[in-house]
């Protein structure tokens, strides 16, 4: 395929998905104001928008099925038709086939194709309802032309590669003349110049030129504008061929009404009108204020950061000599530079937790609907900003949480008004920063957790005994352990046993902390501690022999000094007194099989989770370092201990310890 | 066809990979070892911003060690592994040159001494008196241990 094409279809891709957020995000609204005439236009524009630029790049299903999704829009805007339940149910349905669209362009999945024609179908009986409707209030339809002079347009648009690399958004043009009436884009063939691609859109509008122009300010160059007549050519094609569905270029080339070349110095016309401040101006600035990013570009990013932390440091290291005093301003400069550099870098990566509940709240909305239960989503402090990558990886333990409190949670409408709650649940998801920790709680108002049933449920799998007498956290620390469920029935939604546990492993994976409070018949609250970025961390770094290690300093309590005596002569215990307390220690010798024995003064570095304490046994600490944090490929996975590798100064690599990790495996030996 | 290959000497053989493979050749450098790592491992290295294993041939090869003092060279090559890409590092004695040699030229593996896993080349060329072993990277660098670790991955963890 060409080259160029291929850009513009990436592209294309890459912003329906922001588009589809959006609409799905505008429908959930619209739900609960159906009236809303911005919500309508701004859910009309994107399934037209998607329409229009998937037609020209060669989506023709998805073009084919938007452009059915538009005329129940359509409807709805020229108030032909209202919202129903029936029409919410299949937009949403219609959000996510396109979707898969996106991936599945040519409907390859039987699946696909299946959904592809049923929706096609239900959406026809819609529309095929709506316009019995249009054709008896046709006639009542008041004329417009009296208040403003409608016309038809042929505008033609060369795309190149040079737009592509100018960053121009079709998509956002495209948008924007949706809001400006009726068009139609069509690709014309005629062209031997392949670095460049001609289309043809043909608007019908009441918007002046001016506006027209100003939709696309950005590529004016690029195009053509042609007024073809003054009435709605539109019409004019279904009026004389009511039979048969007649492109319009088609129609519009066989009324030699294709554009006459002298139109272009128009070109050259006056442009001083654009700064006029109107609603498509704004919200074109708003499109620029918030650019979409290749993810892949953002690590790139990193990547150089990264490396210019490391040379940075190697500078740092290589002039640390008194007769390079002369270069330390400049050098402690460069220090700070980078940092700021870093920051700033660390901070683009930031993404509102917003973007991905969003999608929880469409979870809630089918799910609940689905199990007969009222679920209304709150939510507070979301945009509060975390790493890409955690945000991607909350997804699934959020998700997890949410169901089960859709599940297991909430209470059926009638038991709730039994319990003098009101009918509908609350659940309500908040975020707060502390620091360089993100807290996020998920609660809800249901009937919380059953600790009489996780006790009987743990007796029945043998992880207590009937004369335990485990207190409530441990309690509620065993819907964590895998395979533990306390659903009554195997439900779709939860109670495959596999919730929790993924919950916990997903979250500590992210270096973070879940916590659970519950009350019996107010509700439960799922505590989820994160750290804001993942990539770059302070750490501790340590020696032992000639490997460097290092410990996120957030776990670590305490540095200590032992004597090489007292572990030999607590070897087959495995622990060393600290504090009046017994911690088992770490002997990193042994776990990483290396040469040398220690020396007669051992450093220990004290790290504590929760309420346990281990201790690292190593030969000498390094210092505080930076760790721009390297995953050691697949090649080493098995070494479950060592969880990445981070270059120091000197070039040397260290290796980043997993704390969560450590402990578990001082857990084993006490068994 | 023609292809370009790049030659190596380890142990005072000569051998060569397909020069479309690698990346970069680099001087000796400090090579970081990786605790419990098997003995072919050499250790990981640096590359482009990526954590990079570097494997020891001479080991994979059932040769003699190399000493501490020992010149080195590091070809950093892109191994193909089904769909996947695997960037790795390989410790050589010295990089000769880049040769030409055409397919037709390649002779097929004669049997060895069974210490030499004879899978590792793809043939032999002939160069005046000499012979230039042609290595199959995929087989070399990947292959059984590999395999292995796949196995490794897929049983289920015990966590």
């Amino acid at each position: 395929m060409d080259p160029i094409i291929q850009k513009f279809r990436d592209t294309f891709i890459e912003e329906s998905v922001t588009l589809l957020d959006q609409l799905e995000k505008d429908l959930l609204e619209l739900e609960k104001k159906p009236e809303d005439k911005e919500l309508i236009e701004s859910a009309f524009r994107a399934m037209h928008t998607i329409k229009g630029i998937s037609g020209m790049y060669g989506f023709d299903f998805i073009c084919e099925f938007t452009h059915s999704m538009e005329s129940i829009y359509q409807a709805i805007r020229d108030q032909m038709m209202t919202f129903t339940r029936k029409i919410f149910d299949i937009s949403f349905l219609s959000i996510d086939h396109i979707r898969k669209l996106l991936s599945d362009e040519k409907l390859a999945e039987p699946e696909n194709l299946t959904n592809h024609n049923t929706l096609l179908r239900d959406i026809d009986t819609l529309v095929s309802q709506a316009n019995e409707i249009k054709s008896s209030l046709k006639s009542s339809k008041p004329d417009t032309s009296a208040m403003a002079q409608p016309h038809t347009w042929n505008i033609q648009l060369k795309t190149s590669e040079q737009m592509y690399f100018r960053g121009i958004s079709l998509m956002s043009i495209f948008n924007e003349l949706a809001g400006l009436g009726r068009y139609e884009i069509t690709r014309l063939d005629d062209i031997t110049d392949l670095e460049t691609d001609m289309w043809s859109i043909i608007l019908y509008t009441e918007a002046p030129e001016d506006t027209i122009r100003e939709v696309f300010m950005f590529i004016e160059d690029d195009c053509i504008f042609t007024r073809l007549a003054d009435r709605n050519l539109f019409e004019t094609i279904a009026s004389e061929n009511p039979t048969q569905e007649i492109s319009i270029i088609d129609f519009v080339e066989s009324k030699e009404l294709s554009p006459d070349k002298t139109f272009q110095d128009d070109l050259s016309g006056p442009t001083e009108n654009r700064m006029i401040k109107n609603p498509s101006a704004e919200s074109i600035k708003q499109l620029i204020r918030r650019i979409p990013v290749d993810s892949e570009k953002l690590d790139h990013l990193m990547y150089l950061v990264s490396e210019l932390i490391t040379l940075n440091s190697r500078i740092a290291l290589a002039t640390r000599d008194e007769k390079y005093e002369s270069l330390w301003t400049f050098t402690e400069r460069l220090d700070d530079l980078s940092k700021l550099f870093r920051n700033n870098a660390l901070e683009i990566r930031l993404i509102p937790l917003s973007e991905t509940v969003l999608r929880f709240k469409r979870l809630i909305r089918d799910l609940s609907k689905h199990l007969h239960k009222k679920i209304e989503l709150e939510t507070d402090g979301i945009d509060t900003e975390l790493d890409k990558a955690t945000i991607d990886q909350l997804n699934e333990p959020l998700m997890h949480i949410i169901r089960n409190s859709i599940d297991h949670g909430i209470e059926m409408p009638a038991e709730r008004l039994a319990k003098g709650k009101p009918e509908t649940g609350i659940i309500r998801i908040s975020a707060s920063q502390a620091g360089n920790d993100v807290i996020i709680r998920v609660e809800d108002d249901g009937a919380g957790i059953d600790l009489e049933k996780i006790r009987r449920k743990a007796e029945d799998k043998g992880l207590l005994k009937p004369t335990d007498h485990p207190s409530k956290e441990e309690l509620i620390q065993m819907i964590f352990l895998p395979g533990f469920s306390t659903a009554q029935s195997l439900t779709e939604i939860s109670g495959r046993g596999v919730g929790m546990d993924v919950v916990r492993r997903k979250i500590v994976d992210l270096r973070g902390d879940v916590n659970i409070f519950t009350e019996k018949g107010k509700g439960t609250s799922f505590v989820l501690k994160l750290q804001q970025s993942v990539a770059i961390i302070d750490t501790l770094l340590f020696k032992v022999e000639d490997t460097y290690f290092t410990v996120p300093v957030s776990d670590i309590n305490v540095c200590i000094q032992v004597l090489k005596s007292d572990i030999e002569h607590r070897k087959h215990t495995g622990t060393i007194p600290f504090n009046n307390q017994l911690i088992p220690f770490i002997h990193l010798r042994n776990t990483f099989t290396l040469l040398g024995d220690y020396d007669q003064k051992i450093k220990a570095i004290i790290l504590k989770t929760n309420n346990r304490q281990i201790a690292l046994l190593a030969d000498s600490i390094v210092g505080e370092h930076q760790a721009v944090l390297k995953p050691l490929g697949k090649l080493f996975r098995n070494e479950k201990c060592i969880s990445a590798a981070s270059q120091l100064g000197d070039g040397e690599l260290a290796f980043m310890l997993d704390t969560n990790e450590l402990f578990a495996k001082t857990e084993g030996n006490n068994h | 066809m023609t292809r370009t290959y790049l030659s190596f000497v380890i142990c005072g053989d000569l051998y060569a990979v397909n020069v479309t493979k690698v990346l970069e050749v680099l001087q000796k450098e400090h090579i970081t070892k990786v605790p419990n790592a098997p003995a072919y491992i050499r250790g990981i290295i640096n590359f482009r911003g990526d954590v990079v294993p570097v494997f020891e041939t001479r080991t994979r090869f059932n040769l003699p060690q190399r000493l501490a003092d020992d010149s080195y060279n590091i070809i950093v090559i892109d191994v193909s592994e089904g769909s996947d890409m695997f960037r790795l590092g390989a410790v050589v004695d010295k990089v000769k040159d880049v040769i030409s040699i055409d397919d037709t030229d390649i002779k097929p593996v004669p049997p060895m001494s069974h210490e030499f896993n004879t899978d590792f080349l793809q043939g032999i060329y002939k160069l005046d008196d000499d012979f230039i072993m042609l290595l199959n990277v995929e087989k070399v660098f990947s292959g059984q241990e590999l395999n292995e670790m796949k196995q490794s991955l897929e049983t289920p963890e015990s966590n």
